[in-house]
């Protein structure tokens, strides 16, 4: 019993750093239907950033962090403006592939600017595990990630449902051509909705730093397996993608000690395969109707 | 009275499909206006081409005297044009209040809806009674009267309207058409795209026929009603 609630523990906070990267992925495609695979190649510009201000240059952690969510922001608008949108007025297939060659090269990128070894981040509270009862414990960090996650959670609902320019994305969303009929500026909530996602995966990459080692790579299989959380349950749906990232982070923590560990990175995509295998639209997706 | 809306040998393509060849139009303040032709004419293409959704190849969009052929729907939209567009596009998974507040998007932030809201709740009460229903869980005739609502809320100066009578019952499209007459009264001016023509002739001020991206004719929709050629393709004889 005390294993099973140790591994419900992390696996929480696996699912919680799944659950904001698979926002991140499922914001910029259930709003603008693009699913950007460079994703966790962000998500590493972040962390990288982080540690270069908070520990290379010493600076007051929030100024770091801030510092950090604003040139990933900068980085992902860039790309935005320079490549995706220019290819995306040829063909939105094209701009799939993009976001492929994307990812391999802000990963080589990184490298020329952040160097080729691997850093490692400090705990923000120290790594000394929290005992909750003698057999049962929490790092404070994963602790820290847990609760980075609830408020971007509410955050982020919060902006959606009682904001105009979050309504305004969720019309974007459903109808783009009746948007713009309302004197919605597409380009404008296109830019919003890439900050946005920017902005989560930085945050993401900069608080879960300490419990990876840093480097130019940490960010590839992150991405992925959070795209395959945000895929099942069901790309594009918010609810969806916090139900995948923490179905997947508890299937992991289980699966690797019940199972075996030498596994770990397996459990997802069998995951992915069963779920959509009975589910094909993901646990929370709606079956594309079109009305005539 | 002075020239609210004035397209001047307008031309669009989609791709290699030359959907009009040079259409002109002129449509005076608190006029109903109604362009009628068969499918595929180039009504829709032309609504479009004045809210700035659609790039025109050629000629020229006034509004109000300043020339938006190159201006950006959001930007028309902002200086007072308003379309309901044809198949409604009501944002489904939005509430009927949530599609209103949508057609209000041009509007300040601080301003108070409040009196928006009971006008078109005054013309389409059962959109009161649906008001926190998913629009896209509306009836098609319900679905039309939030689409004529929802861009009521910018308070428009110049209303499109693409097919109002489109799929509904004969008695919703009069008490539609009342609604407009009304909206007309209230001093916004209306351009109605419509098959049912001799609903639109009867309503409104001025007609343009449309034929394959041109206006074949135009002149005083009571005249129109009685000419022989318009009966014959429009009005079944
Ligand atoms: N999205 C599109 N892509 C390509 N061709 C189009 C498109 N929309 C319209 N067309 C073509 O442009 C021409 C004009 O179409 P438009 O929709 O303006 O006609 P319409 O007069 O509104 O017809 P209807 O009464 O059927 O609504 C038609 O030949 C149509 O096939
Ligand atoms: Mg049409």
């Amino acid at each position: 019993m005390n294993i099973f609630l140790q591994c419900v523990i992390n696996g929480v906070a696996l699912g919680a750093v799944y659950t904001i990267m698979a926002l991140s992925y499922t914001i910029l495609f259930g709003t603008l239907r693009i699913a950007n695979f460079a994703q966790g190649d962000i998500y590493m510009i972040g962390m990288l950033l982080g540690f270069t201000f908070y520990v290379t240059a010493s600076m007051n952690f929030f100024v770091g962090l801030i510092l950090a969510i604003i040139i990933t922001v900068l980085v992902l608008l860039i790309i935005d403006r320079l490549i995706y949108r220019p290819i995306l007025r040829t063909s939105s297939m094209y701009l799939f592939i993009a976001t492929i060659g994307m990812a391999t090269f802000l990963r080589n990128a990184s490298q020329l600017v952040f160097g080729s070894e691997s850093y490692s981040f400090p705990h923000l509270l120290g790594s000394k595990p929290l005992q909750i009862t003698e057999e049962i414990s929490i790092v404070p960090q994963n602790l820290i990630i847990i609760g980075v996650c609830i408020v971007l959670v509410i955050v982020l609902f919060l902006f959606m449902r009682k904001t105009k320019t979050g309504l305004a994305m969720s019309a974007v969303s459903m109808n783009p051509f009746a948007a713009a009929l309302m004197g919605v500026n597409y380009s404008k909530i296109t830019t919003i909705t890439y900050a946005i996602s920017a902005a989560m995966a930085s945050i993401a990459g900069v608080f879960t730093a300490p419990m990876y080692n840093v480097n130019t790579t940490v960010g590839a299989s992150l991405g992925l397996k959070a795209l395959i959380a945000a895929v099942m349950g069901g790309f594009g749906n918010s609810v969806g993608a916090i139900v995948g990232g923490m179905i997947l982070g508890l299937v992991e923590a289980l699966g690797s000690t019940y199972i075996s560990s030498a596994y770990k990175d397996a459990f997802a995509f069998i995951l992915l395969l069963i779920i959509l295998f009975l589910r094909p639209q993901g646990i929370l997706g709606r079956k594309r109707i079109t009305k005539v | 009275m002075s020239t609210i809306l004035k397209v001047n040998d307008l031309t669009a393509h989609y791709g290699s499909i030359n959907a009009l060849k040079g259409v002109s139009l002129e449509v005076e303040k608190g006029e109903i206006v109604t362009v009628i032709g068969a499918n595929g004419a180039g009504k829709s293409t032309l609504l479009k081409c004045i809210v700035g959704v659609m790039n025109k190849s050629s000629g020229t969009v006034e509004f109000e005297g300043n020339d938006i052929t190159r201006t950006g729907s959001d930007k028309i939209v902002r200086m007072g044009i308003a379309m309901v567009p044809e198949g409604r596009q009501i944002f489904s998974e939005l509430s009927v209040l949530e599609n209103l507040k949508m057609g209000a998007y041009t509007r300040s932030k601080k301003e108070d809806l409040t009196p928006d809201y009971d006008l078109v709740f005054g013309i389409f009460p059962k959109l009161k009674e649906r008001a926190h229903q998913k629009g896209g869980n509306l009836s098609g005739g319900e679905q039309q009267m939030l689409a004529v609502s929802r861009a009521l809320m910018s308070r428009p100066k110049l209303l499109l309207i693409d097919e109002l009578s489109m799929g509904l019952a004969p008695v919703l499209v009069e008490s539609l058409f009342d609604a407009l007459m009304d909206i007309n009264r209230k001093g916004t001016t209306i351009v109605l795209v419509e098959q049912d023509a001799n609903m639109a002739l009867k309503f409104s001020n001025r007609a343009y026929v449309i034929e394959t991206g041109i206006v074949a004719f135009s002149g005083k929709s009571a005249d129109l009603l009685e000419d022989d050629r318009v009966r014959e393709i429009y009005l079944g004889g």
